[in-house]
């Protein structure tokens, strides 16, 4: 059924409970692809839309891993290897003193990679949603919540969704277009 | 005299507010509210402190290090001591934002913008002073490892050195903390935005966001863990601080508690500075339904118990060197408590430790002028404190005969007030532009308080 | 095992080890003495713990308070053995102390302060301190409301910085004193925060076990558990941080004076044992912890506790048995299991206790009761 020229069915709705409830009616019917815009997190719909982000941690895990042994070979090369020189009679592989701007590198890497990260998996920066041509849709960072099931979804079908939002207590429904 | 009981009272909201009100309230300081007069004000004197610092910095720039009042033993002067003390600033704004998230504590979300900004700013003021203290300001990339024709490499093993990546990182890693945790708020300044210019602008700053659940989930999960990586990394930044002095051989520096003890300070200065920035804020914006006397109270509570751990560190000072028996340690501290500088050590006393008492009484507390002025004295307490780390174990050091009086020069001062202005400048600006307020952190506040009501 | 068996246990434990240790202690006395205070800082972390934990939920709050308040109790309870326990050292002390020795404290700066009375004064006013903190604990009972907090407030304050003071003067005077040349201003945030590890890991365990045990029934749910996890995590970093503080301004200085003390434990097989310590206090436990499922999961949990406690112990060994030349002797363990297996009984008896009186206060769906818990949090 899906139109090539359409990009979803969306649907608003006044409280989160609503959406979430909206949320889970339509994934009970079996729609996959579709994406609900709050102005907060909502935690029951992480569940029902984001699942489990497991690769994220440890993404940032291994950024953290991959900065810890820059941190640290970077000094051990540099003071070592490349330009030994003795300090009072330390060791040239002075690691006590490595600790601290290990540490400061393994923690910048961890969360530049974690910012980095953050941004493209959620496929940003970008101008707008198809989303952002329904009228009403700039409340979605305020103080409404949104529902959109996407035309790609198999089970797409505009009746039955309509009839479905509508059931759910949608304040309004639209078209986008994509 | 129950000090938990009294919280309860006051709500982190106050009641009547929806997720519009704290929207459009937030939003509206930014997007529509007309200048106040007040921000011209306080913005022109800011500013033309900052002048200041750029006539200062020009002038040291040109004629060098000795219009500072430094000079050898005491060549740790101004510089280091407003280094340290900004930095301590920045780090206590990173502590609430970051250390309270993880703790889940509900006081934090009014004022963790505020902490994050404050932060922001410090660190600039901060990053400038051991750059101002280099003879040759031109040369400071000297300090990163890269590669040169003379075949070197800057000295792993020196504190200072730690100090100089610690700060870098540090401020990389608060800025896209603080940007990130912006970003759901510029959207919504965005989509409330009534001139095509503040649609441009706050649009571009918000990458598109549109709070998809995907977005938040991730969005929580990142910002979880840059709260664990921030925590320690802002505990490590400032003990590395403490290590700049720990790591020398000076009577009174080296002390192996001057990590924690730096730390201490950092988060006691920087609960005073929030509250110096938001007990006016709040009355000036009339924020006071969203900075309620639950977020005064529990910020003066807090303040108090960092003094608390601080106060222990002092009383460590004290101690050890009589228990070590080391003469020079007990010169030392012989010398903090009678000599020159003592009345810079007992008005560190004053401030830090003793006029801070007042906060056990929950009265006291929620005295707004009483509390500003407790706030700003313990500000000027804890730059007291650096000077005289800095100053007092300097000027009489092992060698008699380099027994010195440092005393700052005018440049000094004019330094320290400019670098004020900076500090000060950026907030203005930050109170004009940005929100400040995290507001879908008071959203999702607002909305459990609803829940639960 | 039933909670009757494991005291049983701990009481044959702990009379077997201290009875072992006392005929012993008549041909080694300094062995025996130097085992004995080491096995005495580490279980005086159970009482001083739960103290500080007590004060600290009181002053903040928090859910996690409810799974472990039987043993929380239970520990307080157990600190007037440990002014039992040290009297012997008085006895002895110049076994222990070279500055209790007159011809070696002739040469020492800080006698006025390492002296044998003042040395006694200091402890009996330590735990004149610790013993009405504890009342107070008990008899105001924060523990006994919904979990959300206590009520103490200023008090639990005032205790909290009391109690901050006193733990640290007596690292210094139990422990830093055995080198007296030897001084460092961080080294009660170690020792006490070694201490509080020990007490958390303690009640964390006895939470853990009283699920197996048929005792206390049904468990709360495992979200409180993922807090105390957080917490011990919190502290093991913390710990972690004074210690490589420490070390690194000590290393980094190599000074005389200090670089000493750890030349004695950095090298040769104390330099292993070390490495045990920061692999099984820290390196360990940390990477488990920071993974949540294991602090949902009570055996994990337990696993890490136990890691803990038992490098806690061996933490406290490499703290003060490198300053006597007997070193590491069979008395070191024996020691331990004996006044840990003493503290344990007593632990577990009031324990029992406490748990038959909460069971008699909570009727029978439990499981109410701990939602009302979770909505306060």
């Amino acid at each position: 059924m899906s139109t090539p020229e359409l990009y979803g069915i969306a649907a608003e709705f006044t409280t989160a409970e609503a959406v979430t409830a909206a949320a889970r009616h339509i994934k009970n019917a079996g729609f996959r692809r579709f994406e609900a815009y709050t102005p907060m997190p909502v935690e029951a719909l992480d569940e029902l839309i984001a699942g489990k982000q497991v690769a994220l941690p440890l993404l940032i895990f291994c950024f953290g891993c991959i900065g810890f042994l820059v941190g640290f070979f970077m000094q051990y090369y540099l003071a070592v290897v490349d330009y030994p020189i003795n300090v009072g009679g330390r060791p040239l592989n002075s690691w006590p003193a490595f600790g601290p701007i290990t540490f400061e590198i393994t923690v910048v890497f961890a969360v530049g990679g974690a910012f980095l990260a953050w941004f493209i998996f959620n496929r940003l920066p970008r101008l707008g949603t198809p989303l952002s041509a329904i009228p009403g849709f700039e409340r979605a960072t305020i103080d409404r919540y949104f529902l959109c099931v996407e035309a790609s979804d198999p089970r797409f079908d505009r009746a039955r969704l309509r009839w479905l939002f509508e059931r759910c207590g949608a304040h309004r429904i639209a078209e986008v277009a994509a | 005299m129950t000090l938990l009981a009294d919280i309860r009272e006051a709500p982190p909201v106050e009641p009547g507010q929806n997720l519009a009100t704290v929207s459009n309230r937030v939003s509206d300081i930014a997007l529509r509210m007309p200048t106040p007069r007040w921000w011209w004000a306080g913005f022109g004197a800011s500013f033309l402190l900052f002048i200041i610092l750029c006539i200062a910095a020009g002038n040291l720039f040109v004629s060098g290090i000795g219009i500072w009042g430094v000079n050898i033993p005491v060549a740790w002067g101004f510089a280091l001591a407003n280094y340290v003390w900004w930095i301590g600033v920045a780090s206590g704004g990173t502590i609430i934002s970051a250390l309270f998230f993880i703790t889940r504590s509900e006081w934090r979300t009014a004022v963790n913008r505020v902490a994050e900004t404050m932060t922001l700013f410090a660190a600039a003021a901060a990053g400038l002073m051991p750059i101002f203290h280099l003879g040759r300001q031109g040369l400071f990339y000297w300090l990163f490892p890269y590669p040169n024709v003379m075949g070197i490499w800057p000295q792993f093993r020196s504190p200072l050195l730690w100090d100089f990546f610690a700060l870098l990182c540090y401020i990389i890693a608060s800025i896209l903390f603080w940007y990130i945790g912006l970003l759901p708020d510029w959207a919504a300044l965005r989509d409330r935005a009534p001139t095509r210019w503040q649609q441009v602008f706050y649009g571009t700053l918000a990458c598109g966001w549109t709070g998809a659940a995907r977005h938040w989930k991730r969005f929580r999960v990142v910002y979880g863990i840059m709260c664990a990586f921030m925590a320690p990394m802002v505990m490590s930044v400032h003990s590395i601080v403490g290590l700049d002095f720990a790591g020398g051989l000076t009577p009174g520096w080296h002390s192996t508690q001057f990590p924690p003890y730096f730390v201490f300070g950092a988060v006691y200065s920087g609960f005073a500075t929030v509250l110096f920035l938001v007990l006016p804020i709040r009355r000036l914006y009339r924020l006071e339904a969203f900075i309620t006397e639950y977020h005064i109270n529990a910020l003066a509570k807090m303040m108090l118990a960092t003094g608390l751990m601080l106060t222990y560190s002092y009383a460590l000072e004290a101690f050890m060197p009589y228990y070590s028996g080391n003469p020079y340690d007990v010169k030392q501290i012989r010398n903090d408590f009678f000599d020159l500088y003592a009345l810079q050590y007992w008005g560190k006393i004053l401030f830090n430790v003793v006029i801070p008492q007042l906060l056990w009484f929950p009265r006291l507390r929620l005295n707004e002028p009483l509390l500003f002025l407790v706030s700003v004295g313990i500000i000027f307490g804890m730059w007291l404190e650096r000077y005289v780390i800095v100053v007092s174990s300097l000027y009489q050091d092992f060698m008699p005969s380099a027994w010195y009086f440092f005393a700052g020069s005018l440049w000094d001062w004019l330094t320290l007030a400019g670098s004020i202005g900076l500090f000060l400048t950026g907030i203005f600006i930050f109170l004009r532009l940005v929100p400040i307020i995290a507001m879908f952190e008071m959203r999702e506040l607002v909305h459990r308080e609803e829940g639960a009501g | 095992m039933t909670l009757l068996q494991l005291r049983r246990g701990a009481l044959g434990a702990g009379l077997a080890g201290t009875v072992a240790c006392a005929i012993g202690a008549i041909w080694a006395p300094q062995e025996f003495f130097a085992a004995w205070l080491a096995a005495y800082v580490f279980w005086l972390g159970v009482p001083l713990g739960a103290l500080a934990l007590v004060e600290v939920h009181d002053l903040t709050g928090g859910r996690w308070a409810l799974t472990v308040r039987p043993g929380l109790t239970a520990s307080l309870l157990t600190l007037p053995l440990f002014i039992l326990v040290f009297i012997p050292i008085f006895f002895f002390l110049p076994e222990l102390y070279s500055w209790a020795r007159p011809d070696e404290a002739a040469y020492l700066p800080n006698t006025f302060y390492l002296d044998a009375p003042f040395f006694i004064g200091r402890f009996a006013g330590y735990f004149v301190i610790w013993l009405i903190l504890a009342a107070i604990a008990l008899l105001r009972s924060p523990l006994d409301g919904d979990g959300a907090s206590g009520g103490l407030g200023a008090v639990s304050g005032i205790g909290l910085v009391l109690l901050a003071f006193t733990a640290t003067f007596a690292a210094f005077d139990w422990v830093m004193s055995l080198e007296p040349h030897w001084f460092s201003t961080m080294f009660g945030l170690i020792v006490g925060s070694g201490q509080f590890t020990t007490g958390l890991c303690v009640v964390i365990l006895v939470a853990l076990m009283a699920k197996r045990m048929p005792a206390p029934g049904e468990g709360p749910p495992s979200d409180r558990f993922h807090d105390l996890g957080s917490i011990l995590l919190a502290v093991l970093l913390l710990w972690a941080y004074f210690e490589f503080m420490q070390f690194l301004i000590i290393w980094e200085e190599d000074l005389r004076d200090e670089i000493g003390w750890y030349v004695k434990r950095l090298y040769g097989p104390w330099g292993s044992v070390m490495l045990t310590i920061v692999l099984g206090h820290f390196v360990v436990p940390f990477l488990a912890l920071i993974w949540s499922p294991v602090k949902r999961s009570r055996g994990a949990l337990g696993a890490v506790c136990a890691l803990v406690l038992v490098t806690g112990l061996i933490d406290v060994w490499w703290m003060v048995l490198p300053e006597f030349p007997g070193g590491f002797t069979w008395f070191a363990p024996v020691a331990a299991m004996g006044m840990g297996g003493l503290a344990l009984a007593l632990f577990l008896w009031r324990f029992e206790r406490g748990l038959a009186k909460a069971e008699r206060r909570i009727p029978a769906p439990r499981g109410v009761r701990f939602e009302r818990g979770v909505s306060h949090g």
